[in-house]
């Protein structure tokens, strides 16, 4: 299935990366690839068959507090700490 | 100006009163230490996986039960992706195709009758962190990552901006009595979102629309709401267009203003969510939900209209919260007349309440004491106006009425003789104004009134002394 160059721009904006024209190319051909993989599901007979009829269902958990991670594990991840929050480059 | 047609409709969110987040065990508190309450799973952490709160179904059940909505007993969760900071997933897990709950109307007391304003679709998801715009960056809270979350869609049926002010009044206080929610749209329990559109009267298509954000305080609904109504009719009239577009609530200048036109508008690629198979409700525990719910606003206005024979207008301001309804019904039962215990309420007691920002459980003047003192005025013990007096001790020390009365001597005065004694000695002590009123200045009977209820400390019965006075001028002229 074939990919245009728009539709990798799109996707590469909604994915937040920026690509050079090259690399548009590749993608285009990386991504289609991809989606000729996912054909081979075309040869399962699903019909009558919803995603919802699973025998399980999501489990539910009972409403009881169990420890949170100390805020120092929390905000090892943080790009950067101010005030005890997660501090990043000004939204808005 | 040619007459236009209003078309609001409004999605809400509501902060579910649980113990833990709606995915992960750390506690529902997001007022609480910056950063403690979170964990791999609202710090969206590779690896982790969500797990359902069973108390946050439950409370969004008993909302759309109460609302007369149907529940779908499988529904699906769905992963709606953006990239914000206060989303560290880069998605939020919300419902898409197959939401909990669908339909359900919701009544409201209009300036003209009432109306029902019907609900499309009523779904879970889950909050994001809280952010704080600083001078050159943005910290992000993420204690309120994973509250969970109602989101209620109304039709597009809302008719006035007054009227979706109303509507949302009345969600605050049905999720106040369905105890689902604090509510509090100040501290952003309680949220706000309206899609906007005019179309001159007649017209059968819908006009183009507007999103209006940022609505997160009852006070500014309806001003920007009608901010927004008028712009879009300024803009028809003067032959320009609606563009369809975001449109942000200025609070400090009171207008809307442009946050992003359509083509900004971002593509969320729902998608049904990998980590959470459908979930599947037993119609049993739908029956116990549906059993354990109280009697709704609407509901107990009608109670009131017929069981005490209040005008609808006092039964809606004493439904406004339980409490206060409940402080009512106790104080109606002790009472002959319930007109007179909700004038009560709606004067001296909800002024107290305001002037010590209380509620009915703490006031020191219990049911049974009000229901006491309006007891003395209706029997003829005290007047109206010392029975202001008596209460504000009442309020101050919480004693009962008779105990007051007593101990400082208030006992109305019906003796038809001290009464007469009082008014004479008023008219002696007054000869000019006597003149005056048989000249046919008939106002100053009210101030010999004023002067006999002075002379007695206010404790003569208004009534005896208006007709004796009259009595006694009239005898005069002839
Ligand atoms: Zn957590």
């Amino acid at each position: 299935m074939a990919i245009s160059s728009e539709e990798v721009r799109k996707i590469a904006w909604l994915a937040r990366l920026r690509f050079e024209p090259d690399e548009i190319e590749k993608y285009k051909e990386d991504l289609s690839k991809i989606l000729d993989y996912f054909k081979i599901l075309d040869d399962i007979d699903s019909s009558g068959i919803e995603f919802t009829k699973s025998a399980n269902s999501a489990p539910l958990r009972d409403d009881i507090p169990y420890q949170s991670l100390p805020k120092v594990e929390a905000l090892k991840n943080a790009p950067a700490v101010k005030d005890g929050m997660f501090n990043v480059p000004k939204v808005i | 100006m040619s007459a236009y047609e209003t078309i609001i409709g409004l999605e809400i969110h509501v902060q579910l009163l649980t113990e833990t987040k709606i995915f992960c065990a750390c506690r529902n508190q997001f007022e609480a230490e910056t950063s403690t309450n979170t964990c791999p799973v609202c710090l969206g952490m590779p690896g982790s996986l969500p797990v359902l709160n069973k108390k946050a179904v439950e409370l969004a059940c008993r909302f759309i039960l109460a609302v007369g909505g149907d529940i779908n007993t499988t529904s699906v969760f769905a992963r709606k992706n953006y990239f914000y900071p206060d989303l560290p997933k880069g998605y939020q897990i919300s419902q898409h195709e197959l939401p909990l709950g669908k339909s359900g109307t919701i009544r409201v007391e209009t300036d003209d009758g009432t109306s029902g304003v019907k609900l499309q679709g009523i779904h879970l998801e889950e909050d994001a962190g809280k952010s704080f715009h600083l001078e050159d960056s943005s910290n992000i809270d993420f204690n309120r990552c994973g509250t969970p979350l109602l989101e209620i869609v109304t039709m597009p049926v809302i008719k006035s901006a007054h009227e979706a002010y109303l509507f949302l009044n009345r969600i605050r206080q049905i999720v106040q009595y369905l105890e689902i929610s604090s509510g509090d749209m100040e501290k952003g329990a309680l949220r706000c979102d309206a899609n906007v559109s005019v179309r001159p009267e007649g017209q059968h298509e819908y006009g183009i629309r507007t999103e209006v954000k940022n609505l997160n305080s009852i006070r500014y609904v309806e001003k920007a709401l009608s901010y927004e109504v008028n712009r879009q009719i300024n803009l028809l009239e003067q032959g320009g267009f609606v563009v369809q577009e975001t449109r942000l609530w200025d609070e400090n200048n009171n207008r809307t203003v442009t946050m992003r036109t359509k083509e900004e508008s971002p593509d969320y690629r729902y998608f049904p969510e990998p980590d959470l198979p459908p979930m599947k409700l037993d119609n049993e525990w739908l029956e116990e939900i549906r059993d354990a719910i109280p009697e709704l606003p609407h509901q107990k206005i009608d109670r009131f209209v017929r069981e005490y024979s209040i005008p609808q207008y006092d039964a809606a301001v004493l439904t406004s919260t339980v409490n206060l309804a409940d402080y009512f019904e106790q104080t109606a039962k002790l009472c002959k007349n319930p007109k007179q215990v909700s004038n009560w309420i709606m004067t001296e007691v909800m002024k107290t309440m305001k002037d010590e920002k209380s509620d009915p459980e703490d006031l020191k003047v219990s049911p049974k004491n009000l229901a006491g003192l309006i007891n003395n005025i209706e029997n003829g013990t005290i007047s109206g106006k010392i029975a202001k007096e008596i209460f504000a001790e009442m309020a101050f020390t919480g004693k009962e009425s008779d105990e007051i009365i007593a101990a400082r001597g208030l006992q109305q005065i019906t003796d038809k003789k001290v009464i007469e004694q009082a008014i004479k000695q008023v008219l002696s002590e007054n000869p000019a104004n006597l003149k005056r009123y048989f000249d046919g200045q008939e106002k100053l009977f009210g101030y010999f009134v004023g002067q006999v209820m002075k002379k007695t400390e206010g404790k003569a019965s208004p009534h005896l002394v208006n007709q004796i006075l009259k009595d006694k001028l009239d005898g005069r002229k002839a």
